[in-house]
């Protein structure tokens, strides 16, 4: 093993690759932008099914209560 | 932190590092392509890292701890990838290591069979086993830089590095038996 030496020899670099890795502050700032997009975006849709729940509760309370409004507030009532 | 501050550090950093760091990829991963995306993987580490570097260690010991850690990331995803059938191609310089050392063209064939078998032992080791052998053959790291780079004990590589010799070892005595 000794007289083979398996490392000896020096790969490519390949071209560009410098430029390639300079480019990881960009890189970074655009996940992070991504990141913030879906986070606002995730945030967004939350916040609408929640506002629609609330909504949708509120409808129902108010259907539970009519027929006691019409029966106690109603002038067509006997 | 702010981006601009680091940047010119992390531009010296590349210009240093950027060669080392993709040949450790080169040799751990044996393919162009994720070497590549392995090295940048890397570097986009560093960048996010390099605010809260605290100078513990040398640069060359963080730089080595990051390199690892990522490589032994893509290794596993290599081996489940294998296991499900995917097979990533070893590339062809591999395959040509030792066949330079050689003159005629049968010992050149021969050469060019026995690197690929013996490339092919050292990708069925364990992955901390090749990243402690690969660091030490190909940076020519110490085994206290290893230990520092791989977060471990003296006494783990000085095992890590027995066990790996060994098996390489068993897999050309293997190769020459034929």
């Amino acid at each position: 093993m000794e007289q083979e030496n398996f490392y000896a020899q020096q790969p490519i670099i390949p071209l560009g690759l410098r430029q390639q890795l300079l480019q990881a502050p960009q890189i970074v700032n655009k996940q992070k932008k991504e990141r913030s997009f879906w986070l606002l975006t995730a945030c967004f849709f939350l916040l609408l099914n929640f506002g629609l729940y609330i909504q949708y509760e509120k409808q129902q309370e108010e259907a539970a209560l009519a027929p006691y409004h019409y029966l106690t507030h109603s002038y067509q009532y006997p | 932190m702010n981006t601009n501050a680091t940047a010119p550090h992390f531009e010296e950093i590349v210009k240093a590092y950027d060669a080392k760091v993709y040949k450790l990829c080169w040799y751990l991963l044996k393919n162009r392509s994720d070497a590549q995306d392995c090295t940048q993987d890397i570097f986009i580490a560093i960048f996010q890292a390099l605010p809260h570097f605290k100078q513990e260690s040398s640069l060359n010991t963080w730089i080595y701890r990051i390199s690892t850690n990522k490589c032994y990331e893509y290794i596993r995803r290599k081996k489940r990838k294998k296991r499900f059938g995917i097979h990533v191609q070893i590339d062809l310089f591999f395959s040509q290591t030792i066949a330079s050392q050689q003159h005629n063209p049968e010992e050149i064939a021969l050469a060019a069979e026995k690197s690929l078998f013996f490339w092919k032992a050292v990708e069925k080791l364990p992955p901390q086993q090749q990243i402690a052998y690969t660091l030490y053959n190909v940076e020519d790291m110490s085994y206290q830089e290893i230990a520092a780079a791989l977060q471990t004990s003296l006494s783990a590589v000085e095992s890590l590095l027995f066990r790996a010799r060994r098996k390489l070892a068993e897999a050309l005595a293997e190769w020459d038996n034929k």
